[in-house]
């Protein structure tokens, strides 16, 4: 329903963003939050950022959803889980080659949004 | 996470024990709902404290008329109707979006409204119509969508406007009065947008307290937590465990564009009939976007199938397994309402964790009202 999912702000246009999410890099609207740069924690919800976060926080939710997604063990308190095959902790620098555009419809999927 | 959580579980148990009697609690949010199951958080409560499930799941709530004119817009000539994925397989009287698609109508699903916006660019010959459904959290998307849209000039994007406010719901709930509630434990991501202090008058006026949490076990301990020790006090105040996301304020941006965009309405509400201002209509100076008014369509009466109590599981009135239909007549294969339907509804999330033997998954906590089937 209403879940909004962290990533980090990887580049920065006038009124979007290119945000990494475990790897992936999907562009998003900043319109909601003019105010993020590179390097910011962003909360995103239905191809717009909704609001910019601390990286305790955003690293906590993600250790969170890879739990949820993966079915691997939760560690809860943002640092890195031991590694594994889907480990994304460290973040990444910079785009990593998969780049997912909200625009493009026909990637997007029938999973549920609001 | 032991370390953390297992002190919590502890700490709410002490909580239960001191209050003494039993205590109701709300978890307004479908995320919240699933994610409670999901981490086995429910077989963890004391035997005292009972949790049900309330009006958070756009899904469910978005009222049988409104699905029915979606229907009514796809098969319209020349439409495209784009949609949140959810929306697809709500049954209304004729079919889903779903069925539809299969009989020829071009429903995309899209992940962004910002998506149903490219379709309009690339097919501007056709009318696009975007199904907007969801709370605040998702409603600044279609404002800032519809801005973008006259900003540049697109005739052809249109928006069925289906948005729905949390705190309307919560008030009209409590102004029923018949579930008994002590407390809600307020949806994260939508109060990242409204803000904690949008729940005032759920304390000043109901008395019931409210905290704000996230969607880890942690957070929703913490909130439960909260809950609890004001239920103890005696307090009913706003609170907000979930302070790195979620401010006093909200989302002032988000918020101007929804007040530019919509203004709010006496809206319909699945099963629970027309509460008053608790949905966002387009605001006259948007009209034009508005899909009823441009195709001339009026949404009808809502006509719930006869085994369905979707309205009475999300207002807390009863427990999914207390509907005749449940896991028998109706399962996510083959939903008859929509809180099966959506991955997050309440009963597709007892249908997946809460059937086990009690204990098991969950705790199986005394009916209100009826005996259970």
């Amino acid at each position: 329903m209403c879940l909004a999912i962290p990533g980090k702000v990887v580049e920065c246009a006038a009124d979007e963003a290119l945000v990494d999410f475990h790897g992936n890099t999907v562009r998003v609207s900043t319109v909601l939050t003019p105010q993020v740069r590179v390097g910011s924690w962003v909360l995103v919800h239905a191809g717009f950022a909704i609001a910019e976060l601390d990286e305790q926080e955003a690293r906590e939710t993600w250790d969170y959803l890879r739990q949820a997604l993966t079915d691997e063990p939760y560690v809860g308190d943002g640092t890195p889980a031991a590694p594994s095959s889907n480990d994304v902790l460290p973040l990444p620098t910079g785009p990593k080659a998969e780049h997912r555009d909200v625009g493009g419809y026909a990637k997007d999927d029938e999973r549920g949004v609001v | 996470m032991k370390d953390r959580i297992a002190p919590l579980v502890e700490e709410l148990h002490h909580c239960c024990r001191e209050v003494g009697r039993r205590i109701q609690l709300m978890e307004v949010c479908g995320t919240h709902t699933v994610a409670l199951f999901r981490h086995g958080i429910r077989a963890l409560l004391p035997a005292n404290l009972r949790l049900v499930s309330g009006p958070g799941c756009p899904v469910c709530v978005t009222a049988q008329r409104h699905i029915d004119a979606a229907i009514e817009l796809a098969t319209q000539p020349g439409v495209i109707l784009a949609t949140y994925g959810d929306m697809l397989r709500v049954p209304g009287r004729r079919g889903s979006l779903e069925r539809v698609r299969a009989a020829g109508a071009d429903v995309r699903v899209v992940n962004s409204v910002l998506t149903a916006l490219e379709l309009a660019r690339q097919h501007s010959a056709r009318p696009v119509v975007f199904l907007g459904v969801g709370f605040e959290t998702t409603a600044p998307a279609t404002a800032a969508a519809v801005l973008k849209a006259e900003r540049s000039g697109l005739m052809n994007f249109f928006v069925l406007a289906c948005h729905k406010l949390v705190v309307p719901a919560m008030k009209a709930l409590l102004a029923a009065g018949d579930v008994p509630l002590d407390g809600f434990l307020a949806p994260g991501h939508v109060s990242v947008i409204i803000g904690s202090r949008a729940y005032e008058p759920i304390t000043a006026e109901y008395g019931r307290a409210v905290v704000v949490a996230g969607f880890e076990p942690e957070q929703m301990l913490r909130g439960l937590v909260a809950l609890v020790k004001q239920v103890a006090d005696g307090r009913a105040a706003v609170e907000n465990v979930y302070t790195g996301v979620v401010s006093d304020q909200g989302n002032a941006v988000a918020l101007a564009l929804l007040q530019r965009v919509f203004i709010a309405a006496d809206t319909p509400w699945r099963e629970l009939g027309v509460i008053p201002e608790s949905g966002l209509e387009l605001a006259p100076a948007y009209r034009r976007f508005d899909a009823l008014v441009h195709f001339g369509i009026e949404p009808g009466a809502d006509q719930e199938h006869p085994l369905c109590r979707c309205g009475e599981v999300i207002t807390g009135r009863v427990e999914p397994p207390q509907c005749p239909a449940f896991a028998d007549a109706c399962t996510p294969m083959s939903p008859i309402g929509p809180c099966m339907v959506s991955s997050e509804g309440t009963c597709a999330a007892w249908y997946k964790y809460g059937r086990g033997a009690p204990g098991d998954h969950v705790r199986q906590s005394a009916p209100i009202g009826e005996p259970r089937v």
